[in-house]
């Protein structure tokens, strides 16, 4: 099961980490980094919203479900957002 | 209502013990029984704090902790991997309830972050508050504040560097090359300064004038923590600060 590896600065914000395992579908995701997300226990709750996507889903699709999981949440985030997120998972992928 | 604050004078505890009397202060404040408390300390030994979503193994040499005895430990709040050098820092928290502070987010960040440009601005340093967290003396970064909010309590906590030695620094962070990439600058010292490059000064000298930026306009006492707070800290440095599955956690 391929195992992939991101970073990606945020414009004007922080840095984005992501570790991921995936095969068809994201096994295992972690969102690692300087930036800030209140409240701090939720980002798991991200990330659990991203495990089982397929693989092969796009930046939007991903960014959605992202925004999906912070809005039910009430997540808020600073020097990192949505978009962010699913372009380094993205990244990581698409390194293998 | 103007609260009346608690000032903990500068006081010297380990890395877990310093990042658990925050967490014990703040349960204290949500549960009425403390007041909205500012707190000054120093790091003994002298530790890296990594922020709650980063990888303490990826931004810290831990080889490196060990041979130079530097301790470690995850804060409960988020932002970069700190060195905090005994000799080179003073750190302050912030603790209040969330109705005395401004509600949002960068709101509360650029009122804290004025009482740290005041502090300066009390050693005739001329210092400028750059969102998101940082303070910054002539274009470089000089001090790093983190924030979080938990049971209607405010937290902020960040750090003065006084002195800097790089070297150590680094050789104790794992520098992300992107994130210095994307400032185009190469030389850490030409994004990090210290106060005493700015001109000379005392640590004490600093102490002072945080003591007085912080305090200014507010009615205040001096205090120590409650028995209370001290075993519930004691308790989170055996639960969480202290220990591996925390520290580790990611």
């Amino acid at each position: 099961m391929p195992s992939a590896q991101s970073s990606y600065k945020v414009e004007s914000g922080k840095l984005v980490k992501i570790k991921i395992t995936f095969d068809e579908k994201i096994m295992d995701l972690q969102i690692l980094g300087d930036f800030f997300l209140y409240p701090e226990e939720s980002l798991k709750l991200i990330e659990k919203a991203i495990e089982g996507m397929d693989a092969n889903s796009d930046e939007n699709s991903i960014s959605k479900i992202i925004e999906e999981a912070a809005q039910k949440n009430r997540i808020e985030m600073i020097g990192v957002n949505p978009q962010a997120i699913a372009k380094a998972i993205r990244m990581a992928i698409d390194s293998v | 209502m103007t609260a009346e604050w608690r000032v903990v004078g500068l006081q010297e505890n380990t890395a877990a013990m310093n990042m658990a009397l925050d967490e014990a202060v703040a349960e204290a404040i949500a549960a009425g029984k403390s007041r909205p408390t500012i707190r000054f300390y120093r790091w003994n030994p002298s530790a890296v704090s990594v922020g709650c979503f980063q990888s303490l193994e990826d931004e810290i040499s831990l080889e490196a902790c060990r041979e130079l005895g530097v301790d470690f430990v995850r804060r409960w709040t988020g932002g970069g991997a700190v060195y905090h050098d005994y000799h080179g820092e003073i750190t302050y928290s912030v603790l209040a309830p969330e109705h005395m502070m401004p509600r949002g987010i960068t709101e509360s960040y650029h009122m804290v972050c004025g009482w740290i440009v005041r502090s300066l601005e009390n050693l005739e340093i001329k210092a400028e508050f750059k969102p998101i967290n940082d303070i910054i003396v002539s274009g470089k970064k000089v001090s790093g504040n983190a924030q979080t909010r938990r049971k209607g309590v405010l937290i902020q906590h960040g750090t003065i560097l006084y002195d800097l030695d790089v070297r150590k620094m680094f050789t104790l962070l794992k520098v992300p090359k992107e994130k210095i990439s994307d400032k185009m600058i190469q030389n850490v010292e030409e994004r990090v300064t210290c106060l005493k490059k700015q001109k000379e000064l005392a640590i004490g000298d600093v102490y002072n004038a945080m003591l007085r930026g912080f305090t200014e306009n507010k009615k205040w006492v001096f205090g120590d923590y409650s028995k209370e707070e001290i075993e519930r800290a004691r308790e989170l440095v055996r639960e969480k600060y202290g220990n591996k599955e925390w520290n580790f956690m990611r």
